[in-house]
């Protein structure tokens, strides 16, 4: 890191080997789709080069990533959502509930786009902590961190994700109108 | 050529860190060079470039701070009333920009939105009805000009009526939802004097004329016939036998509703 | 038999939800549970991969499903040596090889004006359409009327609106920009600041006055 920030190039390609990955999966959590992720990450790596002067050494990086990964993809993913995708989402999982066997309907909705679309369709407010905790694995700490809100905050939202994705299925997924 | 990418990237340092802080502190400069009315407030330059410069590193919309220095010149304002007049507009446009940076739009609108957002938060819009409209505007795909113009439309109406969060927040949404033009939201709070001004009360306008009418698909022209229709009613129940029958319209066809039309004079 | 169970999952659930914590246990159970009920593998089966992230347990959720492309690092490295803000830093680059850091500096400020004219040019294309605004006061005690805002970048002088009338009705048409919010004032005989009686939209202006908001 104090390599780029001295104004090393080539440093900075061991920070996108580092991270790259890490990044493509965040970017698909939001965007479900594989080339739109890579993209994403991409511009993602290039904000945070852009940004990295303001980086400073005694801060933790990856919370720093995270953030300008946040906020770049709260953007795409606006332009990107539509109402079409967010019926597609909960159609899938309508349509498995019809069918007849238990381990049908599980193979269908387990799936990790199906648990992606679902969540992804929850307010922002709840679906960030919900990817960072579930898809990103990170930790209640890690997230207020991220996000800026204190950690009962976090516990909070992430309380009411899961509340919310219970009550939309067990509503049966009615598509959004 | 060992020496070339160091080099090029030094350039790259420092055209980034030339706009980062001078360019703030260059367009007050300006300001200050050219404009005969900031004379007054030399005396006070360095705070202002202070404060201008931390407002860059938020990434304020410069030209918008720079527009209140003008204003407060030309209003002949003393140089305490100046800064304290550009910290407030610093908050809010920090304030606006921190709403937007959830759905925050394309970077070419942005400047646009901080500053209308920072003035709608001004006008009284409530931060967590902003976002939550901004939100919801963003999941049913509008575009931003179309969630600003709601977000207007709504602050419009709790100027001329205090609203529960709820029923602004529901206006909002239907208005988003709505097949209405996107220009059609702004007659929103005319609609609204209208129906008063007919004699119809606080709930009848907001859960019949304004609410009901955008629930069932309708527009500003069905808003004008409920509220000539209300109308109507009232005035048939204050007749003695009651001779007009609901529905009958008073004259002609519905008028413009009163509105920010410029072409509208004044008497 | 049957019933109880779902009613045991479902109370599962319910304190999973709220305390996003389940034991090895109770993960089995629910998962044993809704491999044969059908009505619960529909209501929580979506649900199993986060239980079994809370239960300790790997949920797949942080697999992808197709991995990143192998020229991934190059096509970025590629950008970043090729990004050219405003068509500047190619410029720059061509001159860096002789150059020492005084005319460095002179080909960023050489950035900065043609990012500069780019934003102005950005601001003229298609799509940013002006629209030609109208604005009125009935002011028959004023001598002259001026209408000052950003637009006028507040100039009292710019903009003196006319008596089309003779007897008080003011007037002057502008264009101006789409998309934009402008703050403005009318200026009765140089001295008096009012906002604007026909419009709705007001807003204090931080000096103890009032100004009127045009967002077009």
């Amino acid at each position: 890191m104090s390599e780029v920030l001295r104004g090393n190039t080539e440093a900075f390609r061991l920070i996108v080997e580092r991270y790259k990955n890490l990044l493509y999966r965040l970017s698909l959590s939001f965007l479900g789709n594989p080339e739109d992720a890579e993209e994403c990450a991409q511009d993602i790596l290039m904000r945070a080069f852009r940004y990295l002067h303001r980086f400073s050494l005694e801060r933790r990086f990856l919370p720093w990533l995270y953030g300008i990964a946040l906020n770049y993809l709260r953007t795409v993913y606006a332009r990107n959502r539509s109402r079409e995708a967010q019926r597609r989402a909960w159609e899938c999982t309508a349509e498995a509930g019809q069918a007849s066997d238990p381990q049908e309907i599980l193979e269908r909705v387990q799936s990790r786009e199906n648990v992606r679309a679902a969540v992804s369709c929850l307010p922002r407010t709840l679906r960030e902590p919900m990817i960072l905790h579930y898809f990103e694995e990170l930790s209640i700490a890690t997230i207020a961190e991220i996000l800026q809100i204190g950690e009962v905050n976090v516990k909070s939202r992430l309380l009411r994700g899961r509340r919310e994705l219970r009550r939309k299925l067990e509503e049966g997924a009615t598509p959004p109108s | 050529m060992a020496g070339l990418p160091r080099t090029r990237f030094l350039l790259f340092l420092l055209f980034w860190s030339l706009l980062a802080v001078p360019a703030g502190g260059d367009e007050l400069s300006s300001w200050f060079v050219a404009d005969p009315r900031a004379h007054s407030y030399t005396g006070v330059q360095s705070e202002l470039q202070g404060l201008i410069e931390a407002a860059r590193l938020q990434e304020v919309p410069i030209g918008t701070l720079i527009d209140k220095l003008r204003e407060g010149a030309s209003k002949g304002v003393d140089a305490g009333r100046l800064i304290a007049a550009l910290r407030e507009t610093i908050e809010r446009m920090v304030q606006a920009r921190a709403i937007l940076e959830q759905p925050s739009g394309t970077t070419a609108g942005s400047e646009e939105n901080v500053q209308a957002f920072s003035i709608l938060l001004q006008r009284g819009l409530p931060e967590e009805l902003a976002r939550e409209l901004i939100a919801y505007g963003r999941q049913a795909g509008r575009r931003m000009q179309a969630i600003r113009t709601a977000c207007d439309a709504v602050t419009s109406l709790l100027a001329v009526r205090a609203l529960e969060d709820e029923d602004a927040l529901k206006v909002g949404e239907l208005l988003l939802a709505s097949k209405l033009p996107v220009s059609a939201y702004r007659s929103l709070a005319s609609v609204y004097l209208k129906a008063k001004a007919s004699g119809l009360d606080d709930s009848e306008v907001l859960n019949d004329v304004i609410i009901g009418t955008l629930e069932s698909g309708g527009g500003i022209v069905s808003m004008d016939e409920k509220i000539n229709k209300g109308q109507a009613t009232k005035e048939a129940e204050k007749q003695p036998g009651g001779s007009a029958k609901a529905g009958d319209s008073q004259a002609g066809p519905p008028a413009e509703p009163p509105g920010q039309s410029k072409d509208h004079k004044k008497k | 038999m049957e019933q109880g169970m779902c009613n045991r999952v479902a109370e599962l659930m319910r304190e999973w939800e709220r305390t996003g914590q389940l034991s090895p246990e109770e993960l089995a159970l629910v998962g044993g549970h809704v491999r044969q009920c059908r009505r619960c593998a529909s209501a929580h089966g979506a649900l199993l991969p986060l239980l079994r992230f809370d239960a300790g347990r790997p949920s797949g959720l942080s697999a992808v499903p197709s991995p990143l492309s192998g020229s991934f690092t190059e096509r970025l490295m590629g950008r970043l040596a090729a990004k050219t803000p405003a068509g500047g830093i190619a410029l720059a680059r061509r001159r860096a090889r002789a150059v020492r850091l005084p005319l460095a500096v002179a080909a960023s400020v050489a950035l900065l004006i043609a990012a500069g004219f780019l934003a102005w040019f950005w601001g003229l294309r298609p799509g940013r359409q002006e629209v030609l605004v109208r604005f009125e006061l009935v002011a028959p005690e004023a001598r002259n009327v001026n209408l000052v805002g950003d637009f006028s970048d507040w100039d009292p002088h710019r903009l003196a609106m006319k008596d089309v009338s003779g007897e008080g009705d003011w007037q002057i048409a502008i264009r101006l920009k789409r998309g934009r919010v402008y703050t403005y004032n009318f200026l009765l005989n140089g001295r008096r600041w009012i906002a604007d009686p026909s419009s709705l939209r007001h807003v204090d202006d931080g000096f103890g006055g009032t100004s009127s908001v045009l967002d077009l």
